[in-house]
């Protein structure tokens, strides 16, 4: 999910948390998560098809999504907008350039037992997710709060596990284990994005595999044959501040692969150019919650690595 | 002429192709869209209303006049669709998928419009009771609910309920070890309320409780009803069965069964605020409630016992005294000319009604005058000035509030609650500013104040979001 960056054109009034690409800055951090645990079972709550956990920022209690489409904390301008800016960092975005966008430090953030201590954090509207999906939501859990770490996704019992690992990966409290799973699936961190090969129709496209991606997503200018793939609903019109619009396909694709074969999915198409630009690279799709109806993903940050162990009723 | 003929032969095939598989697809009426190589089709039909192939058109940025000098021209709208086609039955435009117009700036944003229609939603229970298995929820004397949980095997390291009494919090209550198991006490509202436990990270739905609902997320939540009525029919103590329908229940005369207690039979069970017709079903047979006087005929001659649950508000209308009736209407009853009549009295108009939380418009209809009058005691209104109501909020939990500013004669207040309208609700004035108190469901209220035609943000709320038209939302949560 990008926070960063929004639809909103022309200049607000107030001062705005949505412009520009993110945070390089932040993008380099590798915060410790502290706690006593080698291992901890966070439940989570699903609203629509997002994954929300709780988490307490300096005693703010609320709702965040887990999100590895955010490449770190980003937390909600409504209810963070007068936390104090961080001075005296020459903050440049993922292209080298000057970031003006608002970066803070919350002194503690926890999630049950595990908890950071002065984190930075990126501060950006999130009130679009909210409004739509009629929940609070404090801010974003991106990725690199987790990339000490191994995490298991498991929708169906809605849970996630994080696990502490070793500098080779292994799961510290049993470093003899290696997971089992039905497919297992390399991936590069690109700017902290979880990047990995897919295939439609036989085209390989590079995909960000985004948990706060409730649909396929799609570039709208990949190979044709892409396209032969799917059949397209309808078209809307997302309206941003200041008259800007951007021109929006739904449909749905038949099939594509990404570690298993991920079936009649909902996908949308439309120009993805300026959300490449944020991350620093050209992405052709994002994919998320087709995998994770699928089966448990296990995410193991050292060895690059997603594992899917399919859930036995799509299995059989 | 070869290439010429050549694009006919492919424009043709690509028009076949939309023509055979656009009536599969499950879309707006009359309108369809197909991608052939790295071209968006889209054919509208021509059997729709000419006002309605109009907004498609304009949809593509295009005016039906247009439409011919378009085909001869190849000339694209600004949005660079060209008119493929014009056939008796239908209009094919095209563009290239490339141009699609503006640049998704945040994908979170995009699949949100993907899903705006299936939304999950929570039913608004009008009844509703319990069904354990076994005791699991008990109310206690001092108000609070206990709920309990057996927890077979070793001792767990965290054990919680969650619900939507604590905006399903993982953390909030954690529950507290007893001799049989665990348990916690929660001050709860009146109402359905759905739960789940949580032991050592794991879900868990209340396994004695038999009453389960789809969370349509693809789970289950427990439901417990917090009761705020007991029906209760004495005597019938031959009966074998005494059943309850009701307005409440959509008349079913076969679900809600009551309990037999000495003397007769009672059952426990929540009623939606407001006010709702019912009867018993003593074995089959349709009853009236012998105990209750308030009845009333539903038109078509048949007669029902009235219950009403919740505050009673008396409205009250000072004037017209010599009329020869006056008639409550309001948004709360369709607005019906002749249902609420007033009881008339030495100092006015009155009639107590019973609502449900919320916020309604409402008149006085006297005998004999045109006009509707409104409440001359309320000053919260709402609507243009030619058609202005008076509004009343039953359980109003929040206060608003814009001081006074110099040269302002009228203050509006507009929001989710009603619907953004400009035109209301009008404040009332007093001396340090302007005043009114609203009903705010559950969840997120977005709000502004409208000053001499321009739309301000609360300057008092720190909370507020950026909306749509370059300008900001105030923003206030109900828990």
């Amino acid at each position: 999910m990008l926070c960063s960056i929004s639809l909103w054109g022309g200049k607000p009034p107030e001062p705005s948390f949505s412009s520009g690409a993110y945070n390089q800055r932040l993008i380099m951090q590798r915060p410790v998560p502290k706690g006593d645990f080698q291992h901890m079972v966070i439940p989570f709550k699903r609203v629509g098809n997002l994954i929300i956990v709780e988490a307490t920022v300096d005693g703010i209690r609320g709702n965040f999504i887990f999100d590895t489409g955010a490449p770190y904390l980003v937390l909600n301008a409504t209810y963070f907008r007068n936390y104090k800016e961080e001075e005296g960092h020459i903050a440049t975005d993922v292209t080298g350039k000057l970031n003006t966008q608002r970066t803070t430090e919350v002194e503690r953030l926890k999630v049950m037992g595990m908890y950071y201590e002065n984190l930075e954090a990126d501060v950006s509207d999130l009130s679009t997710i909210e409004n739509k999906r009629g929940i609070q939501v404090l801010g974003l859990l991106g990725v690199n709060l987790f990339m000490r770490m191994e995490i298991e996704i498991n929708l169906q019992d809605e849970q996630l596990i994080v696990y502490r690992i070793d500098r080779e990966g292994r799961r510290l409290e049993q470093p003899s284990y290696r997971m089992e799973g039905d497919y297992h699936k390399s991936f590069e961190l690109r700017n902290n994005a979880i990047i990995a090969s897919g295939t439609i129709a036989g085209q390989s496209l590079n995909f960000c595999f985004d948990t706060g991606a409730e649909a396929l997503l799609l570039d709208n200018d990949l190979d044709e044959e892409v396209y032969t793939e799917m059949r397209i609903v309808r078209r809307s019109t997302l309206n941003g501040a200041g008259g800007s619009s951007t021109e929006v396909l739904f449909g749905a694709l038949r099939e594509m692969e990404f570690g298993p074969k991920l079936k009649s999915c909902q996908v949308m198409i439309a120009d993805l150019e300026e959300i490449g630009r944020a991350y620093g690279f050209p992405v052709d799709g994002f994919v998320g919650y087709d995998l994770l109806r699928m089966g448990s993903v296990c995410i193991n940050f050292k060895t690059k690595e997603l594992i899917v162990n399919v859930f036995k009723k799509e299995h059989e | 002429m070869f290439l010429k003929r050549s694009m006919n032969r492919i424009i043709g095939i690509v028009l076949l192709l939309i023509g055979t598989t656009f009536s599969a697809l499950g879309q707006d009426k009359g309108i369809a869209y197909k991608i052939v190589g790295k071209d968006l089709y889209c054919s509208i039909d021509r059997s729709l209303p000419q006002s309605q192939i109009d907004s498609l058109l304009g949809t593509c940025d295009i005016d039906f006049n247009n439409l011919e000098a378009m085909l001869r021209s190849g000339e694209s709208s600004a949005d660079h669709w060209q008119v493929e086609a014009i056939e008796p039955h239908r209009i094919v435009l095209k563009k290239p998928l490339k141009s699609l117009t503006g640049k998704a700036g945040n994908q979170k944003d995009l699949i949100v419009l993907l899903n705006e229609e299936i939304e999950s939603t929570v039913e608004d229970y009008r009844f509703g009771y319990n069904m354990f298995h076994k005791p699991a929820v008990i109310e206690l004397d001092n108000g609070l609910t206990r709920f309990f949980l057996k927890v077979e095997g070793g001792k767990p390291h965290g054990i919680f309920i969650s619900g939507t009494f604590n905006e399903w919090s993982t953390s909030a209550n954690p529950m507290e070890p007893c001799d049989s198991g665990y348990y916690v006490d929660l001050k709860l509202g009146v109402g359905p309320h759905y739960y789940k436990y949580i032991v050592n990270g794991y879900w868990l739905l209340d396994p004695r409780n038999q009453l389960k609902e789809s969370d349509w997320e693809g789970n289950e939540n427990s439901v417990y009803f917090k009761c705020n009525y007991t029906f209760r029919l004495k005597g019938y103590t031959n009966a074998n069965r005494v059943n309850l329908a009701g307005s409440f229940n959509d008349w079913n005369d076969n679900r809600f069964t009551l309990r037999r207690v000495p003397g007769g039979w009672q059952r426990k069970c929540y009623v939606k605020e407001g006010t709702h017709a019912y009867k018993y079903v003593v074995d089959g047979e349709w009853i009236l409630d012998p105990d209750n006087p308030v009845k009333r005929d539903d038109g078509a001659g048949n007669q029902n016992s009235f219950m009403s649950v919740g505050d009673s508000i008396v409205f009250y209308y000072p004037r017209d005294l010599d009329a020869r009736f006056v008639v409550l209407s309001g948004s709360f009853n369709g607005w019906n000319a002749e249902e609420l009549r007033m009881q008339k009295t030495d100092s006015g108009w009155v009639l107590p009604y019973v609502l449900a939380a919320g916020n309604y418009e409402y008149r006085f209809r006297v005998a004999d005058k045109i006009e509707w009058q409104m409440d001359p005691l309320n000053p919260i209104s709402s609507g243009p000035y030619e058609t202005k109501n008076s509004v009343v909020s039953v359980k109003a939990n929040h206060h608003f509030f814009f001081p006074r500013t110099r040269g302002v004669d009228e203050l509006i207040l507009t929001g989710d609650f009603n619907g953004w309208n400009e035109h209301g609700y009008y404040m009332e004035r007093r001396a340090d500013g302007w005043h009114a108190d609203l009903y705010l469901p559950k969840g997120k209220t977005r709000y502004k104040f409208i000053v001499d035609g321009k739309w301000i943000k609360d300057p008092s709320n720190p909370l507020f979001e950026p909306n749509e038209y370059d300008g900001y939302n105030s923003v206030i949560w109900v828990k």
